[in-house]
């Protein structure tokens, strides 16, 4: 009978290991998305930037920045596009991630109520669309309140293809820029 | 005075039947001298005789007629270890049988063994006696107790929904403990091998004060065979295969008494591997599983001392349909509106993202030692670790986005009194430490890191005065929640306690003859759970973002459960039960706008609110057991949830539903026993009772329509070397039908399964 007893003590107390609970950890340093920034360039010197920025992640607070994209008309402009994680309070660059990834990526810009060009210039592994490059050619002037350049990072674990259209995969991004052209 | 007219029809049919149909001879005479270990005559157990339930009615040894050959019996009886066997009749005999006290444990507090009416309202099912359950998941197997539907997230993952409370609302004790896992997400099933069960027990109703805080909707218990049942060796093998998605399924089961009765010793494994399931027209791609599972067990009894150490492990893997996984509104809604999946995939067993990866172990010690004067000692500590795995679709690096490690150590100290057979009380002591944690390598945080302290003691008598049984109980609780969050580099602490008295009354009583009555009246209280107090991010596989409220209040509720059984005989039971519960503080999720904007667009957003709420029902069942042969099992089952605040109904109640089962036992022949074939027709209506405020998105589709399935189901035993085989066949929506289920969170998504016709084998030595 004491022997039992003695197991039980021993039982209970090998169960009672504490854990370390009270050391919270970061939403995702790795993984994330809270802010991208597309800075348009002409000839290497930076003419606009604009930012999408929302720093504690999906849910909690509403983001805190959405720029509208200004542009001259009848411009050529080459335009990168970096993604950033700023949950942990210090700012992640994520486009090394997402690159090395990138066989399974691809982003898409869309045009709604605006005519303008915009052709992707980079390349993964496989020689398959990116998308962090791009160019763009704006048309005529045009201040629609209506006017969106929606961009996509499409995620297509299993089927990403050459020639994709924006409707594969599924969103990791989908963010509507509104853009006035002067 | 009609109905005896008509039970001695039946009994002049029963007697012809008997002495036309059978070609062996049919006169031999079974008598049963049933006692308990301690000498106590039995009349009054149960008796289970090839298939065919019999009370006897007399307070002296049983006595039938039976033809010679193969002879099933069971015998159960409250308070006592039952008893299966099988064995040959050759000529009259008398067989004494003696039954083993079961050592009362806290469930047994509400089966009084000396009174003859059971308190509560419970439905009990067993295993061993219904072959059909083998193989099911465990809320597939409790879906057959009246008042009990299923709750999925596509056809991998259910849980129980008891009068149309599920998750924290339902207490499962698994082998006498309360199973801690992740079970806050309708996404997150038990993890419990319904193997290692014997016998599934459903309390409904609230029962706060014996399953502690949370048991608002009712109580699972999960049991085993007995250990001590029969010296040596003894054991089982089961084996299935379902058609629809080619599920195997392989388990065994081997236990050693040793020859002094002291030790026993047990080992059990599960193996069971499925691929896609396929609707009427169909693949739905990646929603296999894997699961292995195994549990040991040691027991030692001597004199008035028993010990039981128990050790279980349950891994599973579980793929979920990669379409209903989706990354923002416009994926949802593409999903929703298509008739077919996006995602369309053919056969394989092969389980890709998005997956689930689950392993849940326990350690149980349980010691119980009986003081002289019937009174008995318990002690059972226990320790739980449940690691959740949760991959979403998109992978960038090959880890787990979600990885939560919940341990829960806990020791349950219970002392009860048999002062004489009317009157018997129960104190009892509760405490546990729960500690949940999100892995380093986790990458979304939907719960925090916490950890929570309970404390409860509870005290519980059961008086009986003639044929009415009355019990009462007290309650208290008190939990101490530390949640720890970091957002923005900047970690902060939440503490929380919620403390409270619960209480219940129950009666047990005869109406008039042949009518039983059961009345219970039960106060029940269930602090927030952590994703109601903490929730706020993105339910992934929803695709919706959830936001708790760290400020809620304990939800208490009032309930009222009535019950009125009329078995003039045992070939004849009409059962109703109607229940009531006033809930304040009821939590739920209620849609918010604007919806939430972020970097993926715009997400449907859902806040946790309080609301009072009143959910109520009742349950029916009819059996009726004719011309000896026939079964004939009717049951419906209606439940309303209505939110006395917004004046609306509450989202995501079951449906009103009926089945009837006619079950064909057309005795045994020379090489095939026990026989049945049975068929089940199963309906259940549309949900109209949904949310009528439109101004906001309650729903992403309204509920489906109506629909009725068709099952079929038979078995027979055969003998190998003296030893049962039984082969069980069930066929599963036998035509096929497609349907969807207001119930399955995947339903936007796609058609629930389709034809799934399963082979059982099962041999017992």
């Amino acid at each position: 009978m004491k022997k039992l007893l003695i197991l039980t003590i021993i039982v209970v107390a090998l169960f009672s290991s504490c854990k370390k609970v009270d050391e919270a950890q970061n939403n995702s340093d790795h993984v994330a998305l809270t802010t991208m920034i597309l800075t348009f360039k002409q000839a290497g010197v930076t003419k606009y930037v604009a930012t999408f920025d929302d720093p504690d992640g999906i849910g909690g607070n509403n983001p805190v920045k959405l720029d509208t994209i200004k542009l001259n008309a009848n411009q050529a402009y080459q335009t990168e596009l970096v993604l950033q994680n700023k949950t942990s309070g210090v700012i992640k660059e994520m486009n090394a991630e997402i690159k090395t990834a990138g066989r399974e990526h691809e982003f898409f810009y869309t045009p709604n109520n605006i005519s303008i060009g915009i052709a992707k210039t980079d390349v993964d592994i496989l020689g398959h669309p990116l998308g962090f490059n791009t160019n763009w050619q704006t048309n005529a002037a045009t201040t629609n309140n209506t006017s969106f350049i929606k961009v996509q990072l499409k995620h297509k674990p299993f089927n990403k293809g050459p020639n994709d259209d924006a409707s594969k995969g599924h969103d990791d991004i989908n963010i509507n820029f509104p853009i006035i052209i002067n | 005075m009609l109905h005896k007219l008509y039970i001695k029809f039946f009994i002049f049919l029963f007697l012809l039947s008997t002495q036309l149909g059978k070609a062996q001879p049919c006169n031999t005479v079974l008598t049963l001298h049933i006692t308990s270990t301690n000498g106590t005559h039995l009349p009054q157990a149960t008796i289970l005789l090839n298939n065919k339930n019999y009370t006897n009615l007399t307070n002296d040894n049983f006595v039938t007629t039976i033809c010679n050959g193969n002879v099933s019996l069971s015998i159960s009886c409250n308070g006592y270890n039952s008893f299966d066997t099988i064995f040959t009749v050759k000529g009259s005999k008398k067989i004494n049988l003696l039954l083993q006290p079961t050592i009362q444990n806290l469930k047994e507090v509400l089966v009084t063994t000396h009174s003859p009416i059971q308190n509560l309202v419970t439905t009990q099912i067993k295993a061993s006696q219904k072959i059909s359950l083998v193989g099911l998941n465990l809320a597939q197997a409790l879906q057959q107790a009246n008042g009990v539907t299923l709750l999925s997230s596509g056809p991998t993952v259910s849980k129980p929904m008891i009068h149309g409370f599920h998750s924290n609302r339902i207490v499962i004790l698994n082998n006498g403990v309360k199973q801690e896992g992740q079970n806050w997400g309708t996404e997150h099933a038990p993890e419990i091998d319904p193997f290692t069960a014997d016998k599934f027990t459903v309390i409904s109703g609230a029962a706060s004060v014996k399953y502690g805080a949370e048991a608002l909707g009712g109580v699972v218990l999960v049991e085993p065979k007995p250990m001590f049942e029969k010296l040596g060796f003894t054991g089982s093998v089961n084996t299935l295969y379902y058609s629809n998605n080619r599920m195997g399924v392989a388990s065994g089961l081997l236990t050693y008494v040793s020859n002094n009765n002291h030790w026993a010793f047990r080992l059990q494994g599960t193996g069971k591997k499925a691929g896609n399931v396929k609707t009427p027209t169909y693949y739905i791609a990646n929603t296999g599983l894997r699961e292995f599972n195994a549990a040991a067990t040691i027991a030692y009894q001597k004199n008035n001392y028993q010990a039981n150490l128990y050790i279980s492990s349950f891994s599973t893997t579980l793929g979920f349909y990669t379409g209903a996984h989706v990354e923002s509104k416009d994926d949802l809604e593409a999903a929703i509106k298509s008739q077919t999946p996006l995602f369309e995939d053919g056969f394989t067993y092969t389980i890709n993202r998005p997956k689930q990866a689950v392993n849940h172990t326990l350690v149980k010690f349980t010691q119980k030692l009986k003081l002289k004067d019937n009174h008995q000692l318990q002690l059972i500590t226990a320790h739980q670790e449940n690691a959740r795995d949760e991959y979403d679709s998109k992978q960038y690096l090959n880890q787990p986005e979600m990885s939560l490690s919940l341990g829960t150590t806990s020791a349950d100290l219970l002392f009860k009194s048999n002062f004489n057979k009317n009157f018997n009380t129960e104190v009892g002591v509760q405490y546990s430490v729960q500690q949940n944690i999100n892995k380093d390598n986790s990458v979304r945080i939907f719960i925090p890191n916490y950890q929570l302290n309970s404390l409860a003691f509870f005290a519980l008598a059961n008086i009986n005065i003639k044929s009415t049984s009355l019990s009462f109980g007290v309650r208290y609780d008190s939990k101490q929640f530390d949640a720890f969050k970091k957002e923005l580099g900047i970690q902060t602490q939440i503490s929380r306690n919620f403390s409270n008295v619960t209480a219940t009354a129950q009666a047990a009583y005869k109406i008039a003859k042949n009518i039983q009555g059961k009345s219970i009246i039960a106060t029940a209280f269930r602090p927030p759970a952590v994703n109601e107090l903490f929730a706020n991010g993105l339910h992934q596989g929803l695709a919706s973002i959830e936001i708790g409220n760290p400020l809620f209040n304990a939800e208490e509720n009032l309930s009222f459960t009535q019950e009125i059984t009329y078995k003039p005989d045992s070939n004849f039971k009409v059962e109703v039960t109607a229940y009531s519960n006033q809930i304040n503080n009821y939590i739920y999720l209620q849609p918010v706008q604007p919806p939430s904007f972020t970097i993926r667009g715009y997400y449907p957003t859902f806040s946790y609110v309080a609301t009072n709420a009143h959910v109520y029902g009742f349950d029916a069942l009819v059996q009726y057991n004719f011309y000896k042969q026939w079964q004939v099992n009717a049951k419906t089952s209606v439940v309303r949830g209505w939110n006395k605040t917004s004046k609306d109904w509450i989202i995501l109640m079951p449906a009103d539903r009926a089945s009837i089962e006619f079950n064909y036992l057309p005795g045994n022949t020379k090489t095939f026993y026990q026989n049945f074939i049975g068929v089940e027709v199963a309906h259940v209506k549309q949900q109209t009772l949904v949310p009528t405020n439109t101004s906001v998105l309650q729903d992403y589709a309204p509920p489906p329509n109506a629909y009725t399935l068709l099952n079929v189901n038979a078995q027979t035993t055969i003998f190998i070397h003296k030893k049962p085989i039984q082969i069980g066949c069930t066929i599963f929506n036998i035509l096929n039908t497609r349907y969807r289920d207001y119930l399955n969170r995947f339903r936007y998504f796609f058609d629930e399964m389709g034809l799934n016709a399963s082979l059982r084998l099962s041999y017992n030595f």
